[in-house]
């Protein structure tokens, strides 16, 4: 495996680690949604 | 030494290289997230700040553009679970409904609403038709938690801050440089409404190949805006003993004096006209479906006051009084209606509306 190609896959993988943590942050809102 | 100096400066760069592409690829991400939401907004009718419906006004892919053909409809949770927006699609075809409803919603917050949409959004945002859903708590401005609408536009709105003082309170505008603090705030809390719309896009996709997920509930029910309560035998007896405990909220809407508050209604009311008048814009104002256990509980007098004061404030707009219209059963909660509740009122709206810009068009047509 070529350096260039192991660098591509660490920095892919930083890409989709960086989606995953966007879409799953717990988001803290100011108002609390009281069922309705 | 040299050689050691060389390398710690490659090993520098290399480090700053990869922040930088962290840094590429966390707005990039954020651009097309972002892009993905506004094209489910946009396209696919989504709902994407569900729990959080005071946020709607902030994101300009629900408005810029949007208001020809479109009755947009305000009032509080109420008015969300009443007036829902598929079957009023159905009912009245001249219109695209939009729900603006929001929780804790008051007379006063959907004249704010309107002044944001006219101020930030423009002409484009100005709906063909409004459709106000009003009970005595929403004409009382009563609130049992601070307007998250008035704290939001502080803190979320990259347009205006909110001047308290006067009523309804004033916007006024923020700079470029005041705008980038609550934009950050807001991104914030983007990751909801990001993953709203994948599942949006994502069940609207399955439902292209599967047809029979678009008639399941489940499928839809994440972004769209009601919240369908279903209940078999409607409200317990628990709920009648809530409405008539003393010191809650219901004991201040049932012991309200209109007559105290009658030039505030008026007046507020009168701005409603007025903005619809300025822009040609229909109103339809519904007095929604009360719980009769509710109903008994009005110090005498007291709500026909209430709806005396509105229907003279409302002049010749045309309105529909519901508030009998739904049986106990029908009810989920002390003022919700279940779905099944709400699409019988969504009908009984969507015909009134249809039957009045029949009249309407034809006295244009016969002029």
């Amino acid at each position: 495996m070529s350096s260039r190609y192991r660098v591509a896959l660490k920095l892919t993988w930083m890409a989709i680690l960086i989606v995953v943590l966007i879409l799953f942050t717990r988001v803290r809102h100011d108002f609390v949604y009281q069922g309705f | 030494m040299t050689s050691f100096t060389r390398a710690s400066s490659r090993a520098a760069a290399f480090k700053a290289a990869l922040l930088g592409f962290a840094a590429l690829i966390f707005a990039g991400a954020h651009l097309t997230l972002d892009a993905a939401s506004s094209f489910a907004e946009r396209h696919l009718d989504a709902y994407l700040w569900k729990d959080q419906d005071y946020l709607r006004v902030f994101t300009p892919t629900y408005h810029v553009g949007r208001g020809a053909g479109r009755l947009w409809i305000y009032g509080s949770s109420e008015a969300r679970e009443n007036l829902l927006t598929e079957v009023l699609s159905r009912e009245v075809r001249s219109l695209k409904p939009y729900q603006n409803s929001q929780s804790s919603g008051t007379l006063e917050d959907g004249l704010v609403v309107l002044h944001y949409l006219e101020g930030a959004y423009g002409r484009s945002a100005i709906p063909e038709a409004i459709v106000l859903g009003i009970s005595t708590r929403f004409v009382a401005d009563y609130r049992t938690i601070p307007s998250p609408l008035w704290s939001g536009i502080n803190k979320y709105s990259p347009h205006f801050r909110l001047l308290l003082g006067s009523h309804p309170p004033e916007l006024t505008p923020r700079s470029m440089a005041e705008s980038i603090r609550p934009r950050m705030e807001l991104l914030k809390l983007q990751p909801d409404r990001y993953r709203r719309a994948l599942v949006a896009i994502g069940m609207q996709m399955a439902g292209r190949h599967v047809p029979w997920l678009a008639s399941k509930r489940w499928s839809w029910e994440a972004y769209s805006p009601a919240r369908y309560l279903t209940s078999v035998d409607g409200p317990g007896p628990d709920v009648r003993e809530w409405l008539a405990t003393p010191g809650n909220q219901w004991a201040l809407v049932h012991g309200w004096d209109p007559d105290l508050d009658r030039d505030r209604v008026t007046r507020e009311l009168r701005m409603y006209r007025e903005f619809a008048r300025r822009y040609g814009t229909e109103l339809y104002v519904v007095n929604l479906p009360e719980l009769s256990w509710n109903r008994e509980l009005y110090l005498p007098g007291r709500y026909e006051a209430y709806l005396r004061i509105v229907k003279e404030g409302l002049g010749d707009t045309p309105f529909l009084d519901l508030r009998t219209y739904l049986p106990d059963r029908l009810f989920y909660d002390d003022c919700h209606p279940t779905w099944e509740g709400g699409t019988l009122v969504a009908r009984e709206v969507g015909a009134f509306i249809e039957s009045r810009r029949r009249v309407t068009q034809a006295a244009r047509n016969t002029r």
